[in-house]
């Protein structure tokens, strides 16, 4: 990496004990560098194949749409409580680097998927969340317990 | 691929469902197996070993977890004459080579030709399948006695009806044990699994096939091979489609065709029929929970174990209760929402999915319905496409000059329509054919351009063509598919 010069402190939340740790020692790093902050939530979706329970094995007239529907309603009950969620620990996040006096911060709050993802091919490919930001070098704190989408952020 | 995250997302994320739904298709991979040995005119065994076998070496080398593959109807309807001309040994032999050529199709990533398999065609392949599955299960159904169909209606009614009690047990087991308990001790005369023949009492061994190592040999089961590769990856790629949708994850289709190949390779090495991914188990599988590819190796394992620990039990089991649980199959896998569809769709989808059915219910070969279908839809595109062609015309205000400025695209199906937009027979002194806003395609369509210069300098004519520029009009055409987002991906590969 050529360019070494840091452009902001990354720390990624979730609804684990670790968080309000991480927005804290993001509040140190950020006030000793004099970096912007940047918080990042990802998503995880609740995985709605699992979440069933039916071991009937019987599939009837129209099982592959009836069953498509039925994942897609199950997640996305799930998925909108944990955007919710995800929004009030951002803001409870920014709230706190706020407190320690940290005025520049942007928040990221991205999709995860089902947590997922058999590709190669998608694997490969290079993620970022904006662009050219993922080539920035920057501190990253928080539990690593990040997708791929995410862990191609932090890596 | 075999990174410790990656062996545990794909194995270990969740293992109690995946065994649990394993063992549900293990069930409904009996009357398949069973069902297709005996419409392919062999052992139970084969079938059976097939099943065992593909399952558990595509649950380790294929592309798409959570997908169930094993013995097929797909595969079944296509060996019959094979095995009824020169036996079984060269259904091995078939088979072996079968695999190969779904490796190297692997290695030509021939996946990315799907992407010419238009969605009717697709419809009209699942729909054919469905009746495939149907029409097998017809020997049964035909000149037996009346109980049969008493069983098979109380089959369907226990498979269809018990999940609105609990959904806590397989209702396509229960349906089996139900009726296999009553014919058993009620001593109905009907027909059971052991009366189709010798079913497996140990493990499969390995077995060269025995048969000539000649051309003459290659020359006989190569056409079988190639129909049955083409068949089982078209199958499979579809039903890949339907689990990443399902799942809503991502699969690596050329793993999975290799995958593919490798499974039926060491299959027919196996004594066994070759196979390709199930649309219908795999349906039960994610609906039961599974998604990795524990499910699909419990699957395979589950059923070797019934058959070995409970072979004489299986051998009980009547067939009109393995007959419901086809029936039940293939009522899952046919698309009843395309019917309905018919209506609202423009008639050359409708058409193109129903030529495809009944291509293959006509030859029973899947890969020619599909052929069909694809090159029928090619000439429902050529003729919708010839349509974006458009001509106006003005004249020069001395009337010695008239424009014809040309726009849309132009390629062999509208290029009788090019040359019909002239009115080679006004007297004029020249001519301008504007092309600029017009593209063409094909060598048809330069030709045609030719032919329309040519018939106005018979009439002494001058001809003046404005706007095309071969070099740029060729640099169009190689350049068409690189200005697209993703193209390099596509093109240049991982």
């Amino acid at each position: 990496m050529g360019d070494t010069a840091m452009e902001n402190v990354l720390a990624a939340i979730d609804a684990s004990a670790y968080a309000t740790s991480v927005c804290g020692y993001a509040g140190w790093a950020a006030k000793r560098l004099s970096l912007p902050v940047e918080l990042l939530h990802v998503v995880q979706r609740q995985d709605a194949i699992t979440a069933r329970k039916d071991l009937s094995g019987a599939i009837g007239l129209g099982v592959k749409s009836d069953l498509m529907e039925e994942l897609v309603r199950l997640s996305e009950e799930g998925s909108r409580t944990e955007i919710e969620k995800g929004r009030v620990m951002l803001k409870a996040g920014e709230q706190l680097l706020r407190e320690s006096g940290i005025t520049d911060i942007s928040t990221l709050h991205r999709h995860g998927g089902g947590g997922r993802d058999h590709s190669r091919a998608r694997r490969s490919r290079p993620r970022g969340c904006h662009g050219q930001a993922r080539r920035r070098p920057r501190i990253c704190l928080g539990p690593y317990r990040l997708d791929d989408r995410a862990r191609g952020e932090v890596e | 691929m075999f990174d410790i995250p990656t062996l545990r997302r794909e194995w270990l994320s969740n293992p109690r469902r995946d065994i649990l739904a394993g063992i549900v298709v293990a069930l409904a991979l009996i009357p398949e197996a069973i069902g297709f040995s005996i419409i392919a005119g062999v052992d139970p065994r084969v079938g059976l070993y097939a099943s065992f076998s593909i399952a558990v070496i595509i649950s380790l080398v294929g592309g798409r977890p959570g997908m169930i593959s094993a013995a097929t109807a797909a595969i079944a309807v296509l060996v019959l004459p094979l095995i009824q001309q020169y036996g079984v040994e060269y259904l091995f032999a078939a088979t072996i080579l079968m695999g190969v050529i779904q490796v190297i199709a692997g290695f030509l990533r021939l996946h990315l030709l799907m992407q010419y398999v238009s969605r009717s065609v697709i419809t009209g392949f699942v729909n054919a399948l469905a009746i495939l599955i149907f029409i097998a299960q017809l020997p049964e159904l035909t000149g037996v006695p009346m109980l049969t169909y008493v069983l098979v209606a109380a089959g369907l009614a226990v498979i269809y009806i018990l999940p609105r009690l609990t959904k806590a047990i397989p209702s396509p087991l229960v349906a089996i044990i139900i009726l296999t308990t009553v014919v058993y001790y009620m001593g109905m005369d009907v027909r059971t699994v052991g009366d189709m023949g010798e079913l497996p009492s140990s493990l499969p061994s390995w077995l060269i096939p025995d048969v000539p190592f000649t051309l003459e040999t290659l020359q006989i089961i190569l056409p079988y091979s190639a129909t049955m590769a083409a068949v089982g990856l078209l199958e499979s790629m579809l039903t890949a489609q339907i689990v990443d949708d399902l799942t809503d994850t991502g699969s690596d289709k050329r793993q999975e065709m290799k995958g593919q190949g490798i499974a039926n390779f060491f299959t027919g090495l196996l004594g066994g029929m070759g196979g390709c991914a199930m649309i219908g188990q795999s349906v039960i599988n994610v609906k039961s929970g599974g998604e990795t590819r524990l499910s699909t190796f419990v699957s395979g394992v589950f059923l070797l174990f019934l058959l070995l620990v409970l072979g004489p039990l299986v051998a009980i089991i009547p067939m009109a209760s393995l007959v419901a649980v086809m029936i039940m199959v293939s009522i899952g896998t046919f698309s009843w929402r395309s019917i309905k569809d018919t209506r609202t769709n423009p008639w050359q989808s409708s058409v193109v999915m129903i030529v495809t059915v009944v291509v293959v219910v006509w030859t029973h070969d899947l890969a020619q319905g599909v052929l069909a279908g694809v090159i029928l839809s090619g000439l429902f595109f050529a003729s919708k496409v010839k349509r974006l062609f458009t001509v106006d015309t003005d004249l020069s205000a001395d009337g010695t000059t008239r424009t014809y400025r040309i726009g849309g695209q132009v390629f062999f199906a509208s290029s009788d329509r090019f040359v019909e937009a002239f009115d080679y027979k006004e007297v004029l002194d020249r001519v301008v054919i504007d092309v600029s806003r017009a593209h063409f395609w094909d060598i048809s369509a330069v030709g045609t351009l030719d032919k329309a210069i040519l018939k106005f300098r018979r009439e002494g004519t001058a001809v003046e063509v404005r706007g095309l520029n071969e070099e740029s009009a060729g640099m169009i055409e190689r350049y068409a598919i690189h200005d697209k987002p993703g193209a390099d991906a596509q093109l240049g590969g991982h």
